[in-house]
């Protein structure tokens, strides 16, 4: 198992966010997250990220806990994540917003080791001809791309995707799946939260739905989609 | 008339880059932490006294004595952001603006008061880089003078090439530029922050440390320094080192040549900060970001 999240729990006020969850992803498995909005789903993956800490329960890679750890000992763990509005560095090249986490995390790699990384990442998304523009240039499903760019720069083991087809022009769409796709073909766990249904259920072949925090279904998709709690969270009937 | 012009310019230059030092080590604080360190005048005083007392009680030669006091005030630096800033980091700070002007305010009170106590309130003078001079015509530079320059200069361009080549230098633009971003890549946040906060203090040091052996040591000699690195700051563009050392080379000159060429010599040194408040005005007027500015920043 290379990671579980085990009876996590998270409140804001009074609010639990995330309720007493459990999730579990496999190695090179391609997970699919999804429920209505405010069900809890960035929270969870902020919590499998670092960037919060649960108020209860455990997050462990590999078996090891992590709880209270910051996110860049997790991004040091094999766990690269990309956000819901793309936070890029902005005023940095495209290509320096790869060659960075390159020389941050792996001191060993020279700065031409980097590039050449870099620039191998910027052709796999298709990216070559925006190498020298600055990362504020790109359109928005560029710069969706660009960021899920920089966490493969971190040969993660496992990939957090919040809502990668969120604000994407429809012609960059399948491109961005296609990247998925591949991805997860060669070898990476991901977890891929979105709202878009139809994208997320052609990719995935495991489908969690939550619900007020809580995990309400988790199995092969079409299965998923046809329970009555899913059909009942996303139409309130 | 040219050589004056040149002298006068040089004058500028001299002290322009020493500006440009303080302010670079404001804005690299600034950029990376978010916060205004109002104590950066008096580490840019306790610079000038730790290269005076590198001197005279260790025995190190007057230019060596300038990395001493870099070395102290960045150890100085390190420890007041671990035992004073570290807090701003967590949730227990809730009015995290305030709180970092009322820390780095009490820093300034407690080193410059310490000071008085420590070092005495009359002026010290440590001894000169040395005693060669350059001649213009019929007017002349002093040595010490030269070797602030070339030295300021040097550290900005050490500076430069630390931000841009190197890993160290890349991940504190990393996190100047996004904290989130920077911190799921792996970089760790917090000793940036430490090293941003050590190595602004270490500028200001030497900053002071160059300055010594020219004007003189006293507990308030970091006072007006520190209002015109706020200047520089913002005419540089908040949060821009490039701007900064323009900034501060800017400002030098024109306050050596305001003063120079001002038709009331008698008057002429009264007005030398007005002359760089008039740039600041002038330059926000037709560029309200500063020279290099970008959008507003503010504690995140």
């Amino acid at each position: 198992m290379l990671l579980s999240a085990e009876s996590v729990t998270k409140r804001f006020g009074g609010i639990r966010a995330v309720d007493d969850l459990t999730l579990t992803v496999e190695k090179g498995e391609l997970v699919g997250l999804i429920g209505p909005n405010g069900s809890g789903k960035t929270t969870l993956i902020n919590l499998m990220s670092g960037a919060l800490v649960p108020d209860g329960g455990h997050v462990r890679i590999d078996g090891i806990s992590m709880s209270g750890k910051a996110p860049h000992v997790f991004a040091r763990s094999g766990v690269g994540r990309t956000f819901q509005i793309p936070r890029l560095f902005r005023r940095m090249s495209v290509l320096e917003n790869l060659i960075t986490p390159a020389l941050a995390l792996k001191r060993t790699y020279s700065r031409v080791e980097a590039e050449h990384k870099a620039h191998q990442v910027l052709a796999f998304l298709r990216l070559t001809h925006v190498a020298a523009l600055e990362a504020r240039a790109l359109s928005g499903g560029q710069q969706k791309l660009l960021e899920l760019g920089r966490a493969l720069m971190l040969e993660p083991r496992l990939l957090l995707l919040d809502e990668p087809f969120a604000g994407v022009h429809p012609k960059l769409l399948d491109q961005v799946a296609e990247r998925i796709e591949e991805l997860s073909r060669t070898g990476y766990a991901i977890v891929l939260v979105d709202h878009n249904l139809d994208a997320v259920r052609g990719l995935v072949r495991r489908l969690v739905v939550m619900a007020r925090g809580r995990t309400i279904a988790d199995g092969a998709p079409d299965e998923v989609l046809r329970s009555v709690d899913v059909i009942e969270a996303y139409t309130g009937r | 008339m040219t050589s004056y012009f040149v002298l006068q310019v040089l004058n500028g230059l001299v002290t322009g880059l020493i500006y440009a030092l303080i302010a670079a080590g404001l804005t690299i604080i600034f950029s990376v932490l978010k916060i205004v360190n109002f104590g950066h005048g008096a580490l840019y005083m306790i610079g000038g006294y730790a290269g005076y007392y590198a001197i005279h009680l260790l025995g190190v030669p007057p230019l060596f004595a300038v990395l001493v006091a870099m070395a102290a005030t960045f150890v100085l630096g390190v420890i007041f952001e671990r035992l004073m800033l570290a807090p701003l980091y967590t949730n227990k700070v809730d009015r995290k603006d305030e709180y970092a002007t009322i820390v780095t305010f009490a820093l300034f009170m407690l080193l410059e008061n310490a000071a008085i106590v420590s070092f005495g309130p009359f002026n010290k003078r440590p001894p000169s880089f040395t005693d060669a001079s350059l001649h213009v015509g019929m007017l002349t530079i002093t040595g010490d003078r030269l070797v602030a320059a070339g030295m300021a200069a040097l550290l900005l361009i050490g500076l430069s090439l630390f931000m841009q080549r190197t890993s160290l230098g890349q991940a504190l633009d990393a996190v100047s530029q996004n904290r989130d971003a920077a911190a799921i890549i792996g970089i760790d946040a917090k000793r940036m922050f430490t090293t941003a906060f050590g190595l602004g203090a270490a500028l200001a040091g030497g900053a002071g440390a160059l300055i010594a052996p020219i004007f003189t040591l006293s507990p308030s000699m970091g006072d007006l320094p520190s209002v015109q690195a706020y200047i520089i700051v913002v005419l540089g563009g908040m949060g821009s080192v490039p701007g900064s050392i323009i900034g501060g080379m800017l400002l030098g000159i024109v306050e050596a040549l305001g003063v120079g060429y001002y038709p009331d010599p008698n008057r002429a040194l009264a007005y030398s900060n007005a002359f760089g408040a008039l740039l600041l005005i002038i330059t926000l007027l037709v560029r309200p970001t500063g020279l290099f500015g970008r959008a507003h920043v503010r504690m995140e």
